[in-house]
């Protein structure tokens, strides 16, 4: 397999688009996602790895090797799309099979790979089907098996579940990691859902306006947010602009309007700062005396909980609130807030 | 069955019954005539004469050659037009397109002015040489033949070829090349399948135009070449009817087979269709040197074959080769409102040509509907009765209106009715097909917004159906008026003097040898054609490739 780097990628597209510069690596093996909202730059990022896109400049190495002018075909890149893309005047057996037959293999060795993958990925009982024969989820299968059939080196996968209904998208994402893990190939996953980058990556790079804005695991990503975009997209966490006011026992004391909360860290007393608040980390206060001021704006059940949107000093928070206590508010109550000083992350205006 | 619903079926029997009164009645009372009554020969005389089986022989062969000569011709430059990106690459395209709406003794004068004896290359050659006498003469007989129908039939490969080809999923493209295929492999296994069915639909349709062609063939073949439909003509007008049947009969079942093989294979092109958004193109610039030079100098050829005889329509409504002499005489006849000059025929001609375009649209719209009926067997009935009219010979269905409609109705001595009725159904297949195409792109849940809010039918219509589907109004009118103005065919028969449109006259001037009259008719018309291509183009945003 291959250790990948990216080193300041950048391409600017004639409607004045940009994208970079990237940088990234991948180790031997490691499954890295390219995560972000629509436009953010993934799958550009990616075509420019795959060799689509040639970029304006930056380098790309292969195992220490530029491959930065090297045609796509020459890359030794597997690639499942979004839209499948499967051959449809093939059949199943020829779509995986193509890579084989235009590297000039013998049929019989052909014929073991093939069903070596189709064995692989559970498809032996499609190979004489026509594409339009075949559903979704082994579409995807198919796809993938077409991608793995010349043991590429590098494995690029363009959000490939994204038009899969999701019990099927979950199913395929554990498939699709055991097999990355058992076959230990390196691989690039492009996804703008983040439960689905979560569940399967070993990091993630979140891409912003064309850019990287932190690179981490799950966990740290999670956990420690650098910036308000990454707080947003990944934690779903409530932003709130504040000041701090003070310390006590080793906490910081941030100003809200009146309120005060409480969080970890090591500012300066009088720097600006912005908070991020999981909506976990909030809840309200039985007491009648100690919390942060709210008023309710709207409950909204969702699955397990409710989602109550509350504001503190005319900034707007959320708060699930479990089942059995978040039924009892309606928009207009004046709560207090608890929130744990471990869920708040605090990051230091510039 | 309430009824509203007996109202809209009533509606939508309109053109089905329309359709059988004017095109199916007529043709099958004038087989059935012709073959059981005569006069003249019988069908197996007909079948064993040696005349016909040249004609038929000559038929297909020419159709094949022309055939072949617009694929070879046509494909480069779809797949050229489809792939790269240069510099006024819109306007090229727009340009090689134009001859396919051109009424074909248009077609016949410009290519008489371009590469006939004493054309603009033979005058030029004939410079150069040094020669008294002509040297070329590339617009008659055989070769002019198979030259004109390629000239006239290359759009229908540009267009349906690369049509198909901006519909290839670019990720296909690219899967194959991350998996290895080279750039040739790619076109064989990859690209030539999924053009395969675009590149048999416009071979079988050019096979069709030129299988039935009467204006070029007639106007070129200098009598002794015919194809069916000529001879057709000439048996009627022998009054051998017994021939004139057994030739239409054979014809039309030829013809049926390959409009129903062309119609199959519309209902087959599926599958690797996706977002037109992003076709893979490349710029002119990532081609090497010789494949530069090559794509260089096939525009080039392709221009002066497509673009040359309608520049030199210009040269013919100037230049009177009788006198050698620059003249404005053929344009002073378009103004004379005297019997014989061009001014009735041009009043005739705008006449015929918007009653039938608006004819053709009411009943193209209602074939558009049935054809996406979910009535069991509709869609296919539609799908046969719209192409129907390709398929007939227009001099029978001529004879026919004649005979059933004209004559019982005392229409005989001013019959421009049935020329209307006739450059109306020339009109419907493709009405039908641009309109179906544009509401096969209205997002049906705009419609079901319409319901929910408390439309009535008509109401839905009127607001909400129409004014999505306007753009395909507006090129099936474009192209049902080009092909009614150029109509000839049915025309040159029914029409008495004072029924003359265009194209008539143009004929007649140059079998008269009046050549500045005929030139300047074409310009005319020339003029009149280019201005519905560009309303086609502007509306249609490239869609109308389907159309065919």
């Amino acid at each position: 397999m291959v250790r990948v780097e990216i080193n300041g990628l950048r391409k600017k597209f004639p409607d004045g688009t940009s994208i970079g510069p990237i940088d990234l690596s991948l180790e031997d093996g490691e499954m890295v996602t390219l995560l972000g909202p629509s436009g953010s730059g993934k799958t550009t990022t990616l075509r420019m790895v795959a060799g689509f896109i040639r970029p304006d400049g930056g380098s790309l190495l292969f195992d220490k090797t530029d491959v930065t002018g090297v045609p796509p075909r020459e890359r030794k890149i597997g690639m499942v799309v979004q839209s499948v893309a499967l051959f449809p005047n093939m059949s199943v057996f020829q779509n995986i099979s193509f890579a084989l037959d235009v590297a000039g293999w013998e049929h019989e060795a052909s014929v073991t790979r093939v069903e070596e993958l189709s064995e692989m990925l559970s498809i032996k009982n499609l190979l004489n089907r026509r594409i339009d024969e075949i559903s979704g989820g082994e579409g995807q299968r198919v796809a993938l098996a077409r991608a793995l059939a010349l043991d590429p080196e590098l494995l690029l996968l363009d959000e490939p579940f994204s038009a899969l209904d999701p019990q099927l998208r979950r199913h395929l994402q554990g498939e699709i990691r055991e097999l990355q893990q058992k076959l230990g190939i390196t691989t690039i996953y492009v996804t703008h859902s983040q439960s689905e980058a979560f569940a399967i990556s070993d990091r993630i790079a979140v891409l912003n306006e064309g850019t990287i804005v932190q690179t981490g695991t799950p966990n740290e990503l999670y956990e420690n947010p650098e910036n308000e975009f990454v707080a947003k997209f990944i934690g779903g966490g409530s932003i709130l602009r504040g000041k701090v006011v003070g310390e006590s026992r080793g906490l910081l004391e941030i100003g809200i309007g009146n309120a005060t909360i409480n969080a970890e860290g090591t500012i300066a007393v009088g720097k600006n700062v912005t908070l991020s608040v999981k909506p976990e980390d909030i809840t309200i206060s039985e007491s009648t005396r100690i919390g942060v001021q709210a008023s309710v704006v709207s409950v909204t059940p969702q699955v397990g909980h409710y989602r109550i949107m509350l504001d503190i000093q005319g900034q707007l928070v959320a708060a699930d609130i479990p089942n059995q206590d978040g039924m009892k508010y309606t928009p207009g109550n004046e709560v207090l807030l608890e929130i744990s000083s471990t869920g708040v992350d605090v990051i230091e205006e510039r | 069955m309430n009824r509203n619903r007996l109202v809209e079926y009533a509606i939508l029997s309109i053109p089905f019954v329309l359709l059988f009164v004017f095109l199916v009645l007529p043709v099958a009372s004038v087989l059935f005539q012709g073959l059981v009554y005569g006069p003249g020969s019988t069908f197996f005389e007909v079948l064993d004469s040696v005349v016909t089986q040249r004609v038929v022989s000559f038929t297909f062969i020419q159709a094949i050659m022309s055939t072949i000569l617009a694929l070879l011709l046509g494909l480069p430059g779809a797949i050229l037009f489809a792939k790269l990106r240069f510099k006024g690459k819109r306007y090229i395209r727009a340009l090689l397109i134009v001859p396919f709406v051109l009424p074909p003794i248009v077609v016949v004068v410009g290519f008489l002015q371009m590469f006939g004896s004493g054309g603009i290359i033979d005058s030029l050659l004939m410079l150069i040489m040094g020669s008294q006498h002509s040297i070329i003469d590339f617009a008659s007989g055989y070769v002019g033949i198979i030259l004109a129908h390629a000239f006239y039939n290359i759009p229908l490969f540009l267009l349906i070829v690369s049509s198909a080809l901006e519909r290839l999923n670019p990720e296909i493209e690219e899967v194959a090349e991350i998996l290895g295929a080279t750039a040739l492999q790619r076109f064989r296994r990859i690209i030539l399948p999924h053009i395969r069915s675009a590149i048999l639909a416009a071979s079988i349709l050019t096979f069709l135009f030129c299988f039935m062609s009467f204006p070029i063939v007639l106007a070129l073949g200098e009598g002794s070449y015919m194809t069916i439909e000529v001879q057709i003509w000439n048996a009627f007008r022998f009054f051998d009817y017994g021939e004139a049947s057994s030739l239409a009969l054979i014809q039309i079942l030829i013809t049926l087979v390959l409009a129903y093989t062309y119609m199959k294979l519309g209902k087959d092109d599926k599958g690797a269709s996706g977002p037109t958004a992003y076709s893979k193109t490349f710029p002119l610039s990532s081609l090497d040197a010789s494949m530069k030079i090559l794509a260089g100098v096939y525009l080039l050829l392709i221009l002066l074959l497509s673009i040359g005889p309608m520049i030199s329509i210009v040269r013919a409504a100037v230049w009177d080769p009788k006198t050698s002499l620059f003249s404005l005489e053929g344009f002073a006849n378009l103004g004379d409102p005297t019997l014989g000059g061009g001014f009735v025929p041009l009043v005739n001609s705008l006449f015929y040509g918007s009653l039938a375009t608006l004819f053709s649209l009411i009943l193209g719209t209602i074939f558009a509907y049935t054809q996406r009926s979910r009535i069991r067997g509709l869609p296919s009935l539609t799908s046969m009765m719209v192409l129907l009219p390709l398929g007939v010979s227009a001099i029978t269905l001529a004879y026919g209106l004649m005979i059933t409609i004209a004559v019982p109705l005392g229409l005989s001595s001013n019959p421009w009715p049935l020329i209307v009725i006739a450059q109306t159904l020339i009109g419907v297949p493709f009405s039908a097909r641009a309109i179906e195409i544009a509401m096969s792109k209205v997002d049906p849940a705009l419609i079901e917004q319409a319901d929910s809010l408390g439309a009535s039918t008509l109401q839905r219509l009127f607001f909400v159906e129409l004014p999505l589907i306007a753009p395909g109004l507006l090129v099936g009118a474009v192209f049902s008026f080009a092909m009614a103005i150029g109509e000839m065919s049915a025309t040159i028969f029914l029409a008495t003097p004072e029924n003359f449109t265009l194209a008539i006259t143009i004929y007649r001037d140059l079998a008269v040898r009046k050549f500045i009259e005929a030139g300047a008719a074409s310009l005319l018309l020339v003029a009149i054609c280019i201005i519905a291509f560009i309303v086609i183009e502007k509306f249609s945003e490239n869609g109308y490739g389907g159309t065919l």
